[in-house]
Order: C-alpha cells, then structure tokens, then sequence
C-alpha cells in the first residue's frame, strides 16, 4: 500500500473515501471499518462486513492523523467506517485554523 | 465623510480610470517596482450601486446613514500594504501560469502549504511555491481547481468565473414576521470572521442594529490578534461574546441566541453548521422572521458550499484583475471581493429585512465578484509620471493616483468576551 501524497483511496465496507495528505514515515495499512482501503480506481474486493469495532464513522472534510506515523488523511466522502492505521484508530486533527491575513 | 464630500471625491461624472485612481484601489494594483495600473472594469459604479442599495435600505428602515468607500482600502492603509503584482497585497496569494490560461492560489493557512505536494506532488520540505509553479505549468485549470478544492484549498481559474447581474441572492426560507410594531433596534448575532462578515456587521450596526459578535473560544477571530487597528474598523459598536461551541452547554445558548435574533451573519461552510446541529432549516422554522446572511466563497448551496476561498483568489477567478504590458494578469487591490462581499450582504440584509426576513441571504464571494465585473469600463485611461507621483489622464481629466486610505476611527473593538456574562443573563 504505497501511501504517497494525493494517492486517493476508498473503503472497502462503507462509502468512506480520503485522499493521503502526508505521508506516514515508516510503512503502515490504512483502513476503514476494520478493513485494509484500496486505491480509488480498483474494485471493493467481495465479502467483507463492516467490523462494528470500528464503526463510529468519518466526517467530510475532516482532517485524521495518526500520531505514531505521521500519515495524514483528509476525508474526502463521509460514510460508517473508522478511519485507522494498523489497528490504530486515527484523531480528527483541530479545525484549521483561520489565516490571520489573506 | 459627508455625503457632500463624497460626491466631492467621486464625482460620477468622472470616468472610470479618473475614479480607480482616486479610490486608493490602483495604487494596490501592478508590479511593485513599476507604475500602478488601470482595470478594464468601471469598479466604483459597481461600488456606487452597492452603497446605494444600503443606504436606501437603511432609510426605508427609518435608519438613515452614509456609506464611506474608503473602506475598499482600509486593511491596506492600517497595515502598510502595497502592490505586488502577481503576488497579493496581503501576500498569500500567487497567479501562476497553467497549460490554457492562469491559476488564482492563495495559501493562506499552514495547513495549505501542507497540502500542496498532495495537490501536485513535490517533496515535502520543499518551498511550495516552487512546487506550485512546475506543477501547474504543464495540466489543465479545470483540473488543477477540481483538485485543489478537493484538498480544500483556495484556488481559481482566472476570469472564468460567472458574471453576476444580482450582487446576492434571497432564498425564501420561512414565512417571515412583521416587527414593524417593535421599536427597539433590530438583534444581530454575527458569527463571522475575518473582512466580508464583519463588515456586513458593522454596516448594519451603522445603520442602527444592535451587533453582539460571538466567537469560539477554540476558534477566535484572528484579525484581533494581526491587524488592530483595522479590527477596530469592523468591529468597533459591537458586544463580544465567547462561547466554547464543544460545550452542549454554550450550543444551547447559541441556540437561544439564533431563535431570538433579526439577523445572523455567518462565514463558514454549511457542513460546519450541520456538524452543529444549527442547520438554517431548523434555525428558520423556530424564527420565521430571520435573516441569514450567508459569506461563502461561491454560494450556500449545492457543492458549491464546499468550495473554500478568499478576497484575493475569488476576485482574480471573477475576472477583477488587470493586466501587465504582456497581456498577463496582475491582482487588483486588496482581497477586493472581500469588501465587496460585505456591502453586498449588508444591502441584502436590509432588503430582506425590509421584506419581514424570512430569507437566507446568499452572499458569495465570487457573486459579489461576479457583480462587479459586469460594469464594464470603455477606456483604461493613460498613466504618466514615475516614482515621485503617478497620474491618469482620461476624456480630459487628470488625476493623481490616491494611496491607500482607511475610514476614522470611531473608537475601539470590544475586549474578546467582554459582554459574555451580559449577553447570556439578558437571554435568560
């Protein structure tokens, strides 16, 4: 799973998708529901159910990090799955902050 | 500034260059080390007609009062500004080249600069304007935008935006309700931040309305903090009151706050507000008598309210730019769709009002933007002089190119929640 910046991918149980804002500094699965995300373009593999362990959902627009690796996700489609990393589940980073000046 | 010396300074029978050059606006515009230059565009009828709107609501309301242009300029003025050229006043924001045409990017929070080798690639520790640059270059601006705003970033093809015959539009939410028995000042809850927002807020304060300002203990207005002086110019007349929009608590009151308010003012996205719970369907159907003045980049509804942008980019993306001697663009004045945006909404909001509310005000950037850009000039005027004065000369009339310059002070912002205890005991 080669996790590099702008590499887009979606969950394989649920409607999540997230797009890799930085990368994570050793190798690491990203997943979703419980269950390893593939690339955008590749099809959901057959079978797989929703893990109810990691079901508390993701949020459009959400900003997820993984304190461990570094990887950051930003969550480009909400849907029911957890976003996590090798079994970790990832932290909704703070809101972005405002820019003093534009 | 009287409505006589207004018109002393602006004479509407000027031409158009006559009056970009008076305006402070074209000393913002062109490169730094070259003469300022002329917009293809007549900005101060546009401007004109967007005062009078707020000013002929604000009589209609019994409220009469003046709208001083100064205010195009003031960040610029308070904060030492100049022109740039292809970078922004501010200086956040870059026009870079793309396969079939130019690219508006503005990266003003950390967080873009992060997203940059996301959006384009590149390494991570490199400057991402380089980044930038080379990764534009050789794609496509349908492409670059698309992706761009998927990573939420401000970024606009220039001049592809819409032209716009109505600077906002009204959306009819709820019935509205008749105040006109009440004598007290109309109730504005503004929860904006940044230019647009609070300056629509301290317009309506101008024209009589009782303004409380409430912001995030999380997420404060940052203007506080970077530029005071022009905080104080938006913000001054106003209550502060802060709450922690984490707390159920504080929701509950926010809550109370929208059910009993004339007007909310707001300038994030609708997502944010769906996040909270406060989405204006269920604010609208416990205050039929509303009105929502919505600041997005490029309109509430749809996917369009996804889109993230700024004064600077969505200016450039309307077309509001002008033009260096290779035909290639430059910005023009300061985040100009910022100012324009907050007298639009606020010559909306008094409409709307006017009508009994009732009504979302959808007062986009690029609409506002979008406005302006359909008063077309019919000349760009001759530009003479050099570094001890630039002039322009048009249909027999010469004019000095005016600096920058910012509305009086009229006293100091509130200190951040100040008027908390105050506000939450009234509405209790």
């Amino acid at each position: 799973m080669q996790l590099t910046p702008g590499s887009r991918w979606k969950s394989a149980v649920c409607d999540t998708e997230a797009v890799v804002v930085r990368p994570p500094s050793s190798p690491v699965a990203l997943e979703c529901g419980g269950q390893p995300m593939v690339a955008i373009k590749d099809e959901r593999p057959a079978g797989l159910a929703l893990d109810p362990d990691f079901s508390a959902g993701s949020l459009l627009g959400k900003r997820y990090l993984d304190a461990e690796t570094g990887l950051e996700a930003l969550c480009s489609k909400g849907g029911a799955g957890t976003l996590a990393a090798a079994g970790r589940p990832l932290t909704i980073k703070e809101a972005k902050k405002l820019p003093s000046s534009d | 500034m009287s409505r006589l010396a207004r018109k002393a300074t602006f004479a509407a029978a000027d031409p158009a260059p006559i009056r970009w050059a008076l305006s402070g606006l074209m000393a913002l515009t062109g490169p730094a080390d070259g003469p300022p230059r002329p917009l293809g565009f007549d900005l101060m009828a546009a401007v004109d007609t967007l005062i009078a709107e707020i000013e002929t609501g604000a009589a209609r309301l019994g409220r009469p009062m003046t709208v001083d242009p100064r205010l195009l300029t003031e960040r610029a003025a308070l904060t030492g500004l100049t022109r740039q050229g292809r970078t922004s006043c501010g200086g956040a924001a870059r026009l870079v080249e793309a396969r079939d045409g130019w690219l508006a990017v503005n990266l003003p929070r950390d967080s873009d600069r992060l997203s940059v080798p996301a959006w384009l690639g590149g390494g991570l520790d490199e400057d991402p304007w380089i980044a930038v640059a080379r990764g534009a270059r050789g794609r496509f601006l349908d492409d670059l935008v698309a992706e761009g705003r998927g990573l939420d970033l401000a970024v606009a093809a220039v001049g592809r935006g819409n032209r716009s015959r109505e600077p906002v539009r009204l959306h009819r939410m709820a019935a509205g309700a008749d105040r006109r028995r009440t004598s007290m000042a109309p109730l504005v809850i503004d929860l904006s931040a940044l230019w647009a927002g609070p300056l629509c807020g301290q317009l309506l304060a101008a024209a009589g309305a009782r303004v409380i300002k409430v912001e995030s203990v999380s997420r404060p207005d940052p203007v506080r903090q970077a530029a005071p002086e022009f905080f104080d110019r938006l913000q001054a007349g106003k209550a502060s009151v802060a709450l922690d929009f984490r707390d159920p608590g504080d929701l509950v009151r926010l809550r109370a706050m929208l059910h009993r308010a004339d007007v909310v003012i707001t300038s994030a996205r609708p997502r944010a507000f769906a996040q909270l719970g406060l989405e204006p369907e269920a604010i609208f159907a416990g205050n039929p008598g509303l009105v929502w003045v919505a600041i997005t980049a490029q309109g509430w509804m749809g996917q369009a309210g996804n889109a993230v942008g700024f004064g600077d980019d969505v200016a450039a993306g309307a077309g509001l730019v002008a033009f260096d001697g290779a035909g290639r663009p430059l910005f023009a004045g300061d985040a100009l769709a910022d100012p324009l945006t907050g007298l639009a909404a606020a010559g909306g909001a008094l409409r709307a009002m006017g009508q009994g509310g009732g009504f979302l005000v959808d007062a986009s950037l690029g609409g506002a933007a979008g406005f302006a850009a359909s008063f077309a000039a019919t000349s760009d005027g001759l530009v003479f002089g050099g570094e001890d004065g630039w002039q322009v000369a048009c249909d027999g009339r010469v004019a000095a190119v005016a600096e920058p310059r910012a509305r009086p002070w009229r006293g100091a912002a509130a200190a951040f929640g100040a008027d908390t205890a105050e506000v939450l005991e009234r509405l209790r």
